[in-house]
């Protein structure tokens, strides 16, 4: 990271001093933010729809969406969870079996 | 060493089990019953045991249809009532084998803890469990359907969930009532002929089994519904 920070800084130090060369600006170059002759080049990242774009400018069709999406996840776990509720249930209706139950009672001596 | 070994286990056996080998060194051998009191001893333990394992079972479930504080309270009455008779047969020296056997038939007869409680309470405990499911369930089911809108598929899936919750609820009851054969199972008292108490127990053992298919099925429906609006 220190030494990408000192190429920049240097290539913008190069510009300053020598005018505009190859490495300057221009399309053939490596793009340097702030430098004097070009105006920050545009990120990939900024122009990518609804990535960046906070929650609170999204469309409500979207936001709704999202939200059923995140919903739905949530259901999808809680009946996994039933299933395993179900599960414990089983022993319980074992043990409310009757003709299972009685043989254990024996007799007077 | 093993001599020491064998009289202590000797003693603590005789302390285990309460009056009854006093009772057989000290008594005359016109006491009737004294050669078996050490079984009954171990019947009425096993029992008190039962119950009182019962009784946890149903101190941990939520109590959906307000059946779980009755049946501890008769849980718990039996177990006291099985301890005081122990002791009785214990420190009683019966003149006739016949009054030693009715004694000790009460154990079994007049508390049908295996026949009758065990069964019972496990009827309460599923029931209780079917019914949390359900609860659960139907929470699902409302906000499956908030979503399912025009999607077919999810319609079709929905109507399938909504059946299946149907055939549960006949066969468990709607949170707070149970259903009918539920209600009769756990209101049911030891009978000297359990032929009535086994029917009304069998029948309330099919309706859970019954249930808990349904609360499968609609627990799957429910399943391809999100699969259905998951894409």
């Amino acid at each position: 990271m220190r030494i990408i920070t000192r190429t920049v800084a240097a290539a913008i130090a190069v510009c300053a001093l020598g005018g505009l060369t190859a490495g300057c600006g221009g399309d053939s170059g490596p793009k340097v933010s702030g430098t004097a002759d070009a105006p920050p080049a545009p990120t990939s990242s900024s122009t990518t729809v609804g990535s960046t774009t906070p929650p609170s400018t999204r469309p409500a069709a979207q936001q709704q969406a999202v939200a059923r999406l995140e919903e739905l996840a949530v259901l999808k776990r809680e009946l996994t969870g039933l299933r395993q509720d179900l599960a414990d249930s089983g022993s319980a209706i074992d043990g409310a079996n009757v003709d299972t139950a009685k043989q254990q009672e024996g007799s007077a001596p | 060493m093993t001599r020491r070994i064998v009289a202590l286990v000797v003693a603590v056996g005789a302390l285990s089990v309460p009056a009854t080998a006093q009772a057989l060194g000290t008594r005359s051998a016109t006491c009737k019953g004294d050669d078996v009191k050490a079984k009954v001893h171990a019947d009425a333990a096993r029992r008190e045991a039962t119950l009182a394992d019962l009784v946890a079972r149903l101190q941990k479930r939520h109590d959906e249809f307000d059946m779980n504080g009755k049946q501890i309270s008769t849980l718990q009455q039996a177990n006291s009532g099985i301890a005081a008779l122990d002791q009785q047969i214990a420190n009683t020296c019966y003149t006739t084998l016949a009054a030693f056997r009715a004694d000790v038939n009460k154990l079994f007869v007049d508390y049908r803890v295996y026949w009758l409680r065990a069964p019972q309470t496990h009827v309460i405990e599923a029931a209780d469990h079917l019914a949390e499911v359900r609860t659960k369930l139907g929470d699902v089911a409302s906000k499956l359907t908030k979503y399912a809108g025009a999607d077919e598929q999810a319609q079709v899936d929905l109507a399938a969930l909504n059946r299946a919750l149907a055939v549960a609820d006949a066969k468990l009851g709607t949170v707070p009532t149970p259903a009918p054969s539920i209600a009769a199972a756990a209101a049911l008292a030891p009978a000297a002929d359990m032929t009535a108490d086994e029917a009304a127990l069998r029948t309330a053992h099919d309706d859970l089994v019954a249930a808990r298919s349904a609360l499968e099925t609609a627990r799957d429906a429910a399943g391809r519904v999100v699969a259905d609006l998951h894409g």
